[in-house]
This record gives structure tokens, sequence and C-alpha cells, in this order.
């Protein structure tokens, strides 16, 4: 059962929990009242995480009918996570389409004792992102593609996608393990623990990247002529 | 008071603005603290802002045909294999194949090798006051129903002053043969 509540509009850009989150999973930019905006009740998130399991098991056997439901369940997070993290629309994309391959190919040894099927994912998504930030280290970032759906925009209209692109590219010059962190418990809604087995980390050090990051953005952030930040408040 | 503001700075940097995600021991105590304190008050402002500025990023939208481009892009699975066999089996298969043999050689008691044939076995043997030391090949020479000379395979033969063998029914036909050419 989904409660739905009228949100001010500063809330309404907010990616919201879909199919398949946790309870506990939802994003920390979110005030009490944003909470209270498309909440899954435990009974339906409990059937969701089985139903997960017994996809894993179906695509195990072949079933490429699962296999859609699966991409269709998860893949707007894939996607967000791996565009957050690259910068770069094409290239989530593709990291997007090797996370399902692998699912279809490896689904047969999922033993479900071992993490959640939504944990595996990520996990499997962060690697791949990190593989492609590995292979385009040596370009400078000055010479890096910017976001092609964040381009800043001229017009009075265009200050919040002014903003936003500011953000994003705060976020982008953010060293990778920080910007994951970062991604998957403010975007993506995962515990600061949840956050740490996925990234095969101490619950402490996960913290520790989320502390510097959120600092490093802060101080980014903090350049930008303040008439911008209070247009948007 | 400066332990308590390091406290929520902390708290801050690593779980953000919203109170539902820090950690449930503290927050009443830092609520108070937030409550009775400018300092708290204006750390926790900034973590607001900063909250803010993280949301106004767009939301991230997949093409509408992803989907259907990343299902029709995945590969073919390969044929399963049947799955090796685990370490207990390994030693088990033969254990149980020796059991079986071993339970059915009781059974049937040991196999005559030389079921059917002369007993051969070498030994000394008295023939017309002679010892004699027999081996096991030689009872396969002793077969009684072979001559060396009656055996013989016949030859024709045209010729009898040349000495050949032959049967006398050969010999004569060679013979009338031989005699009409002469003529």
């Amino acid at each position: 059962m989904t409660t739905t509540f009228p949100l001010p509009a500063v809330f309404a850009t907010k990616r919201l929990p879909s199919v398949g989150f946790s309870p506990g999973q939802r994003s920390r930019g979110q005030t009490g009242a944003a909470l209270l905006h498309s909440v899954d009740a435990p009974d339906k998130v409990a059937a969701v995480a089985d139903s997960d399991q017994e996809l894993m098991k179906r695509i195990g056997q072949g079933d490429r009918s699962a296999c859609q439901l699966l991409v269709e369940r998860h893949l707007d997070r894939m996607l967000a996570f791996a565009e957050r993290t690259l910068g770069n629309r094409s290239e989530a994309e593709e990291v997007a389409q090797e996370v399902f391959t692998r699912v279809w190919l490896h689904a047969s040894r999922w033993k479900p004792t071992e993490a959640r099927v939504t944990t595996w994912l990520f996990r499997v998504a962060m690697n791949l992102c990190l593989n492609r930030i590995a292979k385009h280290r040596e370009v400078t970032l000055e010479g890096r593609a910017e976001p092609t759906s964040l381009q800043p925009q001229p017009g009075a209209i265009a200050a919040k996608k002014e903003l936003s692109w500011h953000v994003n590219r705060a976020l982008q010059e953010l060293p990778e393990k920080q910007r994951i962190a970062i991604n998957l418990c403010h975007y993506e809604g995962w515990k600061n623990r949840e956050a740490a087995e996925i990234m095969n980390l101490s619950l402490e050090a996960v913290e520790s990247l989320l502390a510097r990051g959120r600092r490093g953005l802060k101080e980014k952030l903090s350049k930008i002529g303040p008439e911008l930040l209070q247009g948007e408040a | 008071m400066k332990t308590q503001l390091a406290d929520l700075v902390n708290i801050l940097e690593t779980s953000g603005s919203n109170p539902e995600n820090w950690p449930p021991a503290i927050r009443a105590e830092m609520e108070a603290f937030i409550a009775s304190s400018a300092a708290a008050r204006k750390a926790v402002a900034e973590a607001i802002e900063l909250d803010r500025c993280l949301d106004t990023l767009s939301e991230i939208k997949p093409a509408p045909d992803l989907a259907a481009r990343i299902l029709a892009g995945l590969p073919q699975r390969p044929a399963a294999r049947p799955r090796p066999l685990r370490r207990g089996a390994i030693f088990a298969v033969p254990l149980a194949a020796a059991a079986i043999l071993t339970l059915w050689l009781g059974q049937t008691g040991p196999v005559p090798l030389t079921s059917g044939a002369p007993e051969a076995t070498a030994s000394f043997k008295f023939e017309d006051d002679t010892l004699v030391w027999e081996m096991p090949s030689d009872v396969l020479l002793n077969v009684a129903s072979l001559d060396p000379v009656d055996d013989v395979p016949e030859f024709d033969c045209f010729y009898e002053e040349l000495g050949c063998f032959g049967s006398t029914e050969n010999r004569e036909s060679s013979l009338m043969l031989t005699s009409r050419n002469l003529t």
C-alpha cells in the first residue's frame, strides 16, 4: 500500500523510493514530511524482496521473462547510480547493460543466503563503474566530457538547472569512492552499514568517505554565487 | 558543549541533515542540544543547505527503449554442463564398485582359468624310462587329430616321375591328360 501526501515544490524533484526499496532506504535529503511521500508498506517490501530472490532462481533456469521483470524493476536505479558515478549517460547505459548481462549469465550460481539481490546488483554496478574510472584516469578532469544532460543553460528559467549543473560537477570532482558513498547513501537511500556492505568496507571507512565527501562538496559549492543558491531556496 | 558540537557535526557529515537517519541512541540528545545552541543550529542549517543542493540534481530516467535493448543484447547462455563429481563421490564411487566386485566374487568362487582345456602344468614325466620335462605350451601341440603327414595339402602332379605327392584320383586324371596331350 502506498501513502501519498501533497508536498511543497522543493521536494518535487526528489527521487523517491521505487519498487524494491526497503523501508529504511530513502534519501538522506528528505525531511520528515518528504518521508511520508510514497512509503511502501513493510509486507509489500518483504514480498518484493522475496520475489527478487524468486526471479533470480528463475533466471538461473534460463527464464527470459524473469530477467525482463528484474530489468524493469531495477534498471532505473542502476542507470541513475552509474550516471551519477560516471557523469556520462552512454557509459551509464553500458554499465546497466553489463550488470544485467552478468545477472543473466551468473544467476544460476546465485545463493540467496549471501546477500540481497539489490545489494549484489549495486556491488556489480559499482565495480563496473570503478573499472571504467580507472581506465579513464589518465584523462584530465578538464578534458573530460561534461554531462550531456546537465549542461548549463542561459536564462533565468535555467537557474535551477545551472545550480544542478554545478552540483553535478562538484560531485564528479570528488574522489570516486567519496562520490560512490554519497551516491549510495544520499541518492539511493542506502543506510551507512548497507553502503559499507556494497562497497566491501567497514562502517567506519564508509562514514569517513561520507564526511570527507560532504566537506568537499560544501567547499566546492561555497564558491558558487550566493544568488544562485538563494534563488533555489 | 564543544564535544557535543563536534559530535553533531560528525553526525551531520556522516548521516545528513535528516534526524531520521541519525543513530537512534543519540537523536534525542542531539535534538535537545540543537534547541539550546545557536552554533548547533547553524551547523544543521548548513547541512540542510548542502542536502538541498544535492537534491537539485535532475531525476535520471532511462530511455524508453533501454530495457528492450538490454534484453535484446543478452547473450546466449552456455549449455548447462553436468555437475562435476563432488569430493565425496570421487571416493565413494570406486569404493562402491570395489565392494560390489568383492561380493560377487565371494558368491561365485574363483573363475577356473583352464576350464574345458587340457591341464596345463609344467612337470616331469617318465616316458619309456626317459624323464621328460613337459611345459604347458606342449599341450597345445598334442592335438590328436592332426597328422603332419596325412594332412599335407594335395598338389596336382602332372609328372609322377618327378616324385610329387598327390591323390590317386588326381594322379590318374593327370596322367590321362598328359597322355592325351602327348598323342
